[in-house]
């Protein structure tokens, strides 16, 4: 595929799978509330439309540029880490290092999300910021430990050759945990779900709480587009990328994708918030050391099955 | 039709309402909270995400000035709708919805409010709640505002402050103050609700914060009213939605709502009932938070389920022991436990 494309192809897949996801989130709703399932229900439409006639808002001190830079910025950093995910057999930026790539992307999440907090100049803004850093330092190491598990059973950090190792197994066989803790740790960095405290309503909406119209359209769609983009990584990095019987590579690097953004969106629904400073606790007592020890179960693999 | 009017017909299609319930017309917010899940509305966390301000029932003098407050604070297209009875209700959201894509008055509405903040800028009396004067340390601040609205022009005491720095917006230096490490930390005077969501009606809580910590908390009631008696079932129901919304389970907040609008039993109440025995995630949110009566939070979500199951045992609303109880605890988790005082009486104006 052209190389040129490629990147407006990623981009538009990256538009229509956020689509998807809050269509889906929609059904799930509609049916909680008991209410019929008709395309007027579904349409994100009325949610676009409303939030692009809804006029900006300010606040008596803000930050303006450190505050739209952050807002920017979800999105932004959704579009970087799509970058490294090959779609078929080819790749937007063909990084040796696009594992950790992705990780540094997850990483400038922090800076924007707090920058979204601090820009507004508002008690509950900045204290939803700090709640992100603060649940980031329960889930920044295990996703860190996670991502390192592939990379060690290919032994590469090129997300392609870690496709290339899973030719006869899938990661996810060998790695249960790595792969439940980084779906995990990216409803984390995309304030997905259980994971929403930093944006909760008991902080009024926290990041969110003074953004609106045009603002608050880019932090949500920058939401859905994190998750999109965590489930689409999810696919070359557990689950053998495009390998699959009868149909073409980039129909089934699809279906997984679908599969596992619909797997995060359910998720969203069925569990309360994690009170991030519970969540911390768990993080460290429990989930990082079972990623250690899923990153020393892989590497014994690889010592055993070393030709 | 401009592309403008398209949009704004779409728009209005699922306007976000914010809900304020007036204390004693606990019925027109049952009403309220119905309304908006059938139709498919979604309720606004704050004014920045409101459409429309919906007041369920007539507002007290009190309530009525945090409500010009938080009017200033949604962005517009903005509607403002009241319902003094239950049957007024959705009259009032659809009337307010029409007047949503009116678009001329709309534009009429933007164009005077924007001259109206520059002056209350230029009269330099717009005071952000970063503003605590060395007394306010000693005596909380009464006239704060909202915590959603912070910055969005309420009045504070910066006119007679001595002690003003040149910073941006005309903003002072908090003043510090011990937090409960013995740091110190800058301290906060901030005024929470009435108008947060899964509040109690006309609660205010006045506090002192360092970091994100409460150091200081009192609590207001404007406006105070007994609410009109209900079954127990029902209030148990009501108490269990705004606790499960606050602790950030939508989807049993939305079941337990629609079990009271059901009328508190039958197949809905029993499901809700069953998930909550199993929900782990959620007690273990809960634990060793403190709740009204005794016990923690767990303790009290079990009260709650028993109350549905029409068992007495549900406890009053204790505003001393809250005011003491959110001391130490962070913004976010006082507002969980403000939540579980939510639906309950207070024991001094209860019927």
């Amino acid at each position: 595929m052209s190389e040129l494309l490629l990147a407006p192809l990623a981009l538009l897949l990256l538009a229509g799978l956020a689509l998807v996801s809050v269509v889906a989130d929609r059904a799930l709703l509609a049916r909680a509330a008991g209410r019929r399932l008709s395309p007027a229900e579904l349409s994100p439409w009325p949610d676009v439309a409303r939030l692009l006639v809804q006029r900006r808002r300010t606040t008596t001190a803000p930050d303006a540029l450190l505050w739209r830079t952050g807002g920017a910025g979800l999105l932004v950093a959704a579009a970087l880490m799509l970058a490294v995910v090959p779609i078929g057999d080819s790749v937007i930026a063909d990084l040796p290092v696009g594992i950790v790539w992705f990780n540094a992307m997850d990483v400038l999440l922090w800076a924007f999300v707090w920058l979204v907090g601090w820009g507004a100049a508002s008690a509950t803004a900045l204290v939803g910021g700090y709640r992100y850093l603060a649940q980031a330092l329960a889930y920044e190491l295990p996703l860190m430990f996670a991502l390192t598990a592939p990379a060690v059973a290919a032994a590469s950090l090129d997300v392609r050759e870690v496709v290339a190792a899973q030719a006869d197994r899938w990661h996810v066989v060998e790695m249960p945990i790595a792969f439940a803790v980084f779906l995990l740790c990216v409803a984390a960095f995309s304030l997905w779900g259980p994971f929403r405290a930093p944006a909760g309503s008991d902080l009024a909406g926290g990041v969110f709480a003074e953004s609106s119209g045009v603002d608050r359209l880019l932090l949500l769609a920058g939401r859905h587009a994190l998750v999109v983009a965590g489930a689409a990584f999810a696919v070359p990095l557990f689950l053998g990328g495009g390998a699959g019987p009868l149909l073409p590579d980039w129909t089934w690097q699809l279906l997984k994708t679908l599969a596992v953004l619909l797997l995060l969106v359910v998720l969203r629904r069925r569990l309360p918030v994690l009170r991030p400073e519970r969540f911390a606790e768990v993080g460290w007592v429990l989930i990082v050391p079972l990623t250690l020890l899923q990153v020393l179960v892989t590497s014994l693999i690889v010592l055993a099955e070393a030709p | 039709m401009g592309l403008t009017e398209r949009l704004a017909r779409a728009a209005v299609r699922r306007p976000h309402v914010l809900l304020i319930p007036v204390p004693g017309q606990r019925p027109l917010r049952w009403v309220a909270e119905d309304a908006l899940d059938e139709l498919g509305w979604a309720r606004a966390a704050a004014p920045a995400e409101a459409d429309v301000l919906l007041c369920c029932g007539v507002p007290g003098r009190d309530l009525t000035e945090h409500i010009e407050v938080a009017w200033e604070g949604v962005p517009g297209p903005r509607a403002r709708a009241f319902a003094a009875t239950t049957d007024e209700v959705e009259p009032a959201l659809r009337a307010a919805a029409r007047e949503l894509a009116d678009m001329p008055s709309q534009r009429q509405d933007a164009r005077t409010r924007t001259t109206a903040r520059l002056s209350a800028a230029d009269r330099g009396d717009v005071a952000d709640e970063h503003a605590p004067s060395p007394d306010d340390a000693a005596e909380p601040d009464h006239d704060g505002m909202d915590m959603a609205d912070a910055g969005m022009g309420g009045m504070d005491h910066s006119m007679d402050m001595d002690m003003g720095m040149d910073l941006p917006g005309g903003l002072v230096m908090a003043d510090r103050v011990e937090d409960r490490d013995g740091l110190r930390l800058e301290g906060l005077n901030l005024s929470l609700g009435p108008l947060l969501p899964d509040w109690p009606a006309g609660l205010r809580l006045d506090v002192l914060l360092s970091g994100d910590v409460l150091t200081r908390a009192d609590v207001v009631r404007l406006d105070p009213r007994p609410e009109p008696p209900a079954p127990r079932a029902l209030i148990g129901l009501d108490a269990l939605a705004v606790l499960l919304e606050a602790a950030g389970w939508s989807d049993g907040a939305l079941r337990a709502r629609r079990a009271r609008a059901a009328g508190g039993s039958g197949p809905g109440t029993d499901d809700l009932l069953h998930r909550l025995q199993r929900a782990r995630l959620l007690r273990w949110s809960l634990r060793g938070l403190p709740a009204p009566g005794s016990g923690d939070l767990v303790a009290h979500l079990d009260r709650l389920v028993s109350a549905v199951r029409d068992e007495p045992g549900l406890p009053a609303a204790d505003d001393a022991q809250l005011a003491v109880d959110v001391v130490g605890l962070d913004l976010g988790t006082a507002a969980l436990v403000v939540a579980a005082h939510a639906p309950l009486q207070p024991a001094a104006v209860r019927v």
